[in-house]
């Protein structure tokens, strides 16, 4: 009796064990930093619901933090920074990737993950099916956001937030009021008066300036 | 004491096998049902109206009933087309632009806010002279980037902050942006 006793508290361990480890897994995605990201099934894909904020590649070679204005400039290979310079900007807002790291075969999107493309987001422009996509993919209320009468609602946990961009000249802007994520060629962007999701911003095809500023970045899952 | 702390174990093996399966789970919700949870609605503040009249004394506030018919056969009653606001000067505090008459000159008035003040702007020129039809035009967010239009010979604006668009009925007709601490305007047409 005893002994049996033993083997079901055992198998309740393994299992409790297997539970917890594979719920890890489930809802969140480490980066080679060691950053953890929650992530969130919207239909058929899963996105990461915090910006990106790794330093290094997936072979672990290091990512340039480009500073000042001229080294942001001059730079020509992958680089990041963040807004206003401001460390403490950074565990809300992520950083802000130049186009580079886009492109960069080492990678850094988390093993696994990738930049999204413009049919990613037609695909989730599809599964949401509303023309107010942004208010269900903005972080729910103001805290981040400035006031407006279109506040997000963050139904898909995707939390989009206003995390601004720096332009080709270094410079940083609209913090607080307009958000921009990069697919592989362009940008996405919200606005903090807007129900819509944007793509209007920045096409690299069209105009290759915009490789040279600097946007969020939101992975998501292979699958 | 053993069967308590195995009924223990068996409720927060549950307890965690609930929230694993709850946070994996695929999003399904009714979103346009969603939106119905927002009610609220903000306009400029009493105190910033009451201010502008304060430093143009000549002004009145344009009002949503002054609008023409012919306006709200293009929008929603539910608009509000006489002002709007948004950060337009990169300090990441909202400023504010509203429309005004001046006798029957239609004008825009740009508020800019620091941490303890304001700064009130009034354009120089008319937007339209308002007849007893009534208003025509509105103002709206331009959002930084790049606009083109063709006039005589084609023109760009590229604004790297936000600014307020002032339209007349659904056509764009002017782009007020800040740039080193002073409003310029790009005409449109």
């Amino acid at each position: 009796m005893k002994q049996l006793r033993s083997i079901y508290n055992y198998t309740a361990l393994f299992l409790f064990l297997c539970v917890a480890f594979s719920c890890k897994n489930a809802g969140t995605v480490e980066d080679i930093d060691g950053n953890i990201y929650h992530t969130t099934r919207i239909g058929n894909q899963t996105w990461m619901v915090e910006n990106l904020k790794v330093t290094r590649f997936n072979n672990g070679d290091s990512v340039k933090y480009l500073k000042s204005n001229n080294d942001w400039k001059q730079e020509k290979q992958a680089g990041y920074s963040f807004y206003n310079n401001d460390i403490a900007l950074v565990k809300d807002y992520g950083f802000l990737y130049n186009y580079n790291c886009l492109q960069d075969i080492r990678g850094i999107a988390p093993k696994g993950w990738r930049i999204p493309t413009e049919d990613d987001l037609r695909e989730l422009e599809s599964f949401i099916k509303s023309n107010s996509a942004g208010i269900f993919l903005k972080e729910k209320g103001n805290s981040h956001w400035l006031t407006s009468n279109v506040i997000g609602n963050n139904a898909t946990r995707f939390t989009a937030l206003p995390g601004g961009y720096r332009d080709e000249e270094g410079s940083f802007y609209m913090l607080k009021s307009n958000g921009y994520y990069w697919t592989k060629t362009g940008s996405f962007e919200f606005y903090h008066w807007s129900s819509r999701m944007f793509q209007a911003f920045a096409d690299v095809r069209r105009d290759s300036i915009f490789k040279k500023y600097g946007f969020s970045v939101k992975c998501i899952k292979q699958e | 004491m053993n069967g308590l702390i195995n009924r223990v174990f068996f409720c927060v093996f549950l307890w965690f096998f609930y929230g694993c399966n709850n946070s994996s789970q695929e999003n399904i919700v009714d979103f346009e049902r969603t939106i119905s949870e927002q009610d609220n609605v903000f306009t400029i503040p009493k105190e910033i109206k009451n201010a502008i009249l304060r430093q143009f004394p000549s002004v009145e506030i344009i009002k949503k009933e002054e609008y023409s018919k012919l306006f709200w056969d293009f929008y929603d009653s539910s608009i509000i087309p006489n002002e709007c606001f948004t950060d337009v000067n990169n300090d990441q505090l909202l400023d504010y632009a509203i429309l005004v008459r001046e006798g029957n000159k239609l004008k825009l008035v740009i508020i800019l806010s620091d941490n303890k003040d304001y700064s009130y702007w009034i354009s120089p020129f008319s937007i339209e002279k308002i007849t007893a039809e009534g208003v025509n035009f509105c103002v709206s967010i331009k959002p930084a980037g790049r606009t083109d239009v063709v006039k005589k010979v084609p023109e760009s604006l590229v604004i790297k902050k936000n600014g307020f668009l002032v339209r007349n009925l659904e056509q764009d007709h002017f782009v007020f942006y800040e740039e080193n601490g002073k409003i310029k305007n790009f005409k449109m047409l």
